[in-house]
């Protein structure tokens, strides 16, 4: 079914929104730093991937789940959504952790002393 | 770029690129943090909280990508990579997350333009339901 793929990574990205919203992750922590991160991050990806597409590594396989809609050729429109989840999920992930290690780490640093 | 070795050597580039960002970071992270007297905790928690991401993020990649090439979204050149893979996937896949990890948090460190009015080391670790926006 053509577009379930994007489909799939729009409910996670909803998701990612949802979580990011609750714990206040990244966006919600500081939109502009937030913003500039996956600007950066989506666009350094999005090289990588027309180089290893150019190269002839990877491609689009015999599917029908893309729209597709293509951003260059044998990328498609869907590949941006994936790395914009990418980022917004390494970013969520890392401001979830980093309270709990900071704690703890801080903690065992006071009991030293 | 052509061979058995052509996705891995893709991938060069870009962690060099990335060593490079994570190394800015580090020392800007290290230039502010002397200021307060906290280099040394500061560094473990960057390098503990990108470890136990990173571990996450490598996990959720492989079920991921096991997912889309399995569904045949994305195909791969047999002859351009090395062959080791896991379930369905080339490892050289998982470079896309290994340089998220360390890319993206050192990003969100040089861009950090709040001026910590107290040492920020000194609160207590923020509940994330109330923390304030650290924009203006």
């Amino acid at each position: 079914m053509p577009g379930l793929y994007l489909a799939g990574l729009l409910v996670s990205l909803v998701g990612m929104t949802v979580l990011d919203w609750r714990f206040r992750l990244f966006f919600w922590r500081a939109p502009w730093r937030a913003t500039a991160v996956t600007v950066i991050g989506v666009a350094f990806f999005l090289v990588w991937d027309v180089l290893g597409v150019a190269l002839g590594i990877f491609f689009i396989g015999p599917q029908h789940l893309l729209t597709g809609v293509l951003l260059a050729p044998d990328v498609p429109l869907e590949e941006l959504f994936f790395l914009l989840l990418l980022c917004y999920t390494t970013m969520n992930l890392t401001g979830f952790v980093r309270p709990v290690v900071a704690r703890r780490l801080r903690r065992a640093e006071r009991d030293r002393s | 770029v052509t061979g058995s070795g052509a996705y891995a050597l893709l991938a060069l580039p870009f962690f060099g690129a990335v060593a490079v960002v994570a190394i800015a970071a580090g020392i800007v992270a290290a230039r502010r943090a002397r200021t307060r007297g906290r280099a040394r905790t500061g560094r473990r928690i960057a390098l503990v909280t990108g470890l136990v991401a990173g571990v996450v993020l490598l996990a959720m990649t492989i079920v991921f990508d096991n997912v889309i090439v399995s569904l045949r979204i994305v195909a791969y050149d047999p002859a351009l990579i090395t062959g080791a893979k896991i379930g369905a996937i080339p490892v050289e896949d998982l470079a896309y997350a290994i340089a998220a990890i360390v890319l993206l948090p050192s990003l969100w460190v040089l861009f950090d333009r709040t001026v910590p009015r107290q040492p920020a080391d000194a609160r207590p670790a923020p509940d994330p339901t109330t923390a304030p926006p650290e924009d203006s």
